[in-house]
């Protein structure tokens, strides 16, 4: 029973919100590290290839082409979600997506692809999973300036509800933050972990609603939706770039996704604090 | 005020074995701490101190640990219990190319690790030319550091490391493989470190580096101290006992203690012979009963003993105190015991920080020679080109056995010789010229 409570007692709050602080206060720190990470990280990706940088351009360009191509030429019957092109509103739900499912495999192997540091120099190896989100994020913006040009060639005016838009983008890094680090640290013991993510990322694209809308969902397990964190993030920028609603007008999917992400970070947070001590035994 | 850089308490470092990682990580996970391992200790039950602007060298075998406690230091590796305490900034050399990514250029590496040490924007610039600068690798620095030679990622290394302007500087074995002229650089770096009263931790396994270098040195073996105390006594007893397995912590400090505690009547003494020398006007030389070696060590014996090492004249008077550039003998008997297939004297001078100056051996370098059992004596004549001071000879009968050479028998620091009344335009500790002439152009 005594060492029952005294793993509990981990899950102290006031000392959740200490170590908490602490991590900002290091993010801030070390801001120029984290840069030169994401620099690097860039550099890896498109050194020696002849175009070099564009590439991140050209990739979202055409996976974008690609999708009008199929939504609007091929297949004529999709019915246009209220007003929007179905592939616009296909894109908004996607576009987040991907920079979750980008994040979440790249920040699975931030421990074990940075050996290099983790082994040979004292370090603090909490930032490398934020690397990998932040090179994810910059991926992202791109893709979320491509969609907003997107959006003003269909004549669609902006709104103020666009700038809802960094809100979400600001629960996405929470959520990944959290999970990052659970899954970057357990990678590091079990191989077969980034085949596992690999898997729920897959499952997860077709359990979230992305390519169908929510009410499509039988009305009886409605409620299992809101236990998809992701439902919160993809429904989010739906409703700032088309349905124009803010995101405490239904603050319920909100506090479960609130509860959900902060869970995950918690859990992160202990099982990478735990097993840090371990990382350049195993690598 | 507290000078205590560096500070190990009852470190031990245990390498957990698993039969899986998954065994690892159920214990590491484990909210009951049930253990799931066998118990390794790469570092058992470690404690010492070192104060600012020590230089420290730690010797040991492969495998003794050495590695893995500089690692502890640098805060890369956890402490399995004990607790390493560091005040100060920590620069540290693991290996060659640690940090680097080898896919990033010399220059994106330095940066990395300019700002993983939180060096400011304006230094980083200005650290990375004086960097560039002192490396000279040329082109190559904006090539990926997996191009790279071991002797240019030393340089890189090197140059980093002590640009980060360390209070702790950590070296492990990254000079060795560097060229000549790149190594003397280094020392010399080291030495302005030392001089602006950096400490520096050295890890070798060349023991003439550690005497040259440090003044202190402590030896590891299984992960354990044997021995903590003077550069040239450690490493003579070192030397003398690494070949074996089994090692009784308590014999060698004995030994050394016996050691230490004779040669520290030492100082007296050369007060002592320095008196003598200003009645040295006769320029003659001859034996004083006082200069005995007091750090001799002797080897085991196997199959052969050494004994009767002297300095004569070329008309056979024993001598210890010699006069400068004239011809001596130095000679020792060796009675071998047994028949020995392949064997070869050999000797060699050291100075009296156990630098050493030079030797030869009998037959040559790489020929060994059969000896019957029986009574020997070799005799070595050399003049004495040594600058004034104190110089030890070291004695030994060396055997090669399936391609490893191993001492029959071995006395170090066997004979204690004084050089007087060398000529005063001398500098170093040998004379290299014949004349000095001088003209006016």
């Amino acid at each position: 029973m005594d060492i029952l409570l005294k793993s509990l007692s981990v899950v102290n709050p006031m000392k959740i919100f200490k170590e908490f602080y602490r991590f900002i206060l290091h993010i801030i720190e070390n801001r120029r590290l984290i840069s030169t990470l994401v620099k690097n990280d860039f550099k890896k990706q498109y050194l020696g290839s002849y175009l070099g940088l564009i590439w991140v351009f050209i990739q979202p360009i055409i996976f974008m082409a690609a999708i009008w191509f199929v939504f609007e030429v091929g297949f004529r019957g999709n019915q246009p979600m209220k007003e929007t092109p179905f592939f616009l509103w296909l894109m908004s739900g996607m576009v987040p997506w991907m920079f979750f499912s980008n994040a979440v495999s790249g920040g699975t192997e931030a421990i074990v692809h940075n050996a290099y540091l983790v082994k040979k120099v004292a370090f603090r190896v909490s930032i490398l999973p934020l690397v990998n989100i932040g090179s994810a994020l910059i991926i992202h913006f791109i893709f979320i300036f491509i969609l907003i040009i997107l959006f003003l060639l269909q004549g669609i005016q902006p709104t103020i509800y666009w700038i809802q838009l960094f809100f979400f983008a600001i629960c996405n890094i929470f959520l990944l933050t959290g999970i990052s680090w659970l899954t970057s640290a357990i990678r590091v013991f079990i191989k077969d972990i980034t085949t596992f993510v690999g898997i729920i990322l897959q499952l997860g694209f077709w359990f979230t609603p992305i390519f169908w809308s929510p009410e499509m969902f039988p009305p009886k397990f409605q409620y299992l939706l809101q236990f998809n964190p992701l439902f919160f993030i993809v429904n989010g920028y739906r409703s700032s770039l088309i349905d124009n609603k803010w995101f405490w007008e239904t603050p319920e999917p909100f506090i479960y996704f609130l509860m959900i992400a902060f869970s995950l970070f918690i859990a992160g947070a202990i099982t990478f604090k735990r097993l840090r001590p371990h990382f350049a035994d195993v690598l | 005020m507290n000078n205590t850089v560096i500070k190990i308490i009852n470190l031990s470092k245990g390498y957990k074995l698993y039969d899986s990682p998954m065994m690892r990580f159920k214990e590491a996970m484990s909210p009951f701490k049930k253990k799931y391992h066998k118990d390794f200790f790469a570092i058992k039950n470690l404690s010492f101190e070192i104060k600012k602007g020590e230089i420290v060298g730690i010797i040991g075998r492969n495998g003794s640990g050495k590695s893995t406690l500089l690692k502890m230091v640098t805060g890369v590796l956890t402490p399995s219990s004990g607790s390493v305490e560091v005040n100060g900034k920590v620069s540290a050399i693991l290996e060659l190319g640690a940090g680097f990514n080898s896919e990033l250029t010399g220059i994106e590496n330095l940066e990395l690790n300019l700002n993983i040490n939180g060096e400011s924007k304006k230094n980083i610039s200005k650290k990375i030319k004086e960097i560039t600068d002192f490396a000279e690798l040329g082109e190559y620095i904006n090539q990926p550091t997996k191009t790279y030679s071991s002797g240019m990622k030393a340089r890189l290394s090197f140059g980093l490391a002590i640009h980060i302007e360390p209070d702790i500087f950590i070296v492990d074995e990254a000079l060795s493989v560097g060229d000549a002229a790149f190594q003397r650089k280094c020392f010399a770096r080291m030495e302005a470190i030392r001089i602006s009263g950096a400490t520096i931790l050295f890890v070798s396994h060349s023991e003439g580096s550690i005497v040259s270098l440090c003044d202190r040195a402590i030896w590891l073996h299984h992960g354990e101290k044997i021995l903590d105390g003077k550069p040239k006594f450690v490493t003579a007893l070192y030397l003398k006992h690494s070949g074996k397995n089994q090692i009784s912590i308590q014999d060698i400090q004995t030994e050394y203690k016996a050691i230490a505690m004779s040669s520290t009547n030492e100082s007296d003494e050369k007060a002592h012979i320095k008196y003598n020398d200003k009645q040295e006007i006769s320029k003659k030389e001859y034996y004083d009963p006082k200069l005995v070696s007091k750090s001799t060590v002797t080897y085991e014996e196997k199959g052969a003993k050494i004994s009767d090492v002297k300095v004569t004249t070329l008309d056979g008077q024993k001598v210890n105190v010699l006069v400068h550039g004239r011809e001596y003998v130095y000679s020792y008997k060796t009675s071998i015991t047994s028949d020995l297939k392949q064997v070869q004297y050999g000797f060699l001078l050291k100075t009296i920080n156990g630098v050493d100056i030079g030797g030869g051996t009998f037959p040559d370098r790489n020929t060994f020679v059969e000896k019957k059992s029986g009574e020997y004596e070799i005799k070595w004549y050399f003049k004495a080109f040594m600058n004034n001071g104190d110089y030890f000879f070291n004695a030994g009968l060396l055997e090669l056995k399936e391609n490893t050479r191993e001492y029959c028998h071995r006395i170090v620091d066997a004979y204690m010789i004084k050089v007087i009344d060398s000529e005063q335009q001398i500098t170093g500790t040998v004379k290299i010229f014949n004349n000095i002439i001088e003209t006016q152009l």
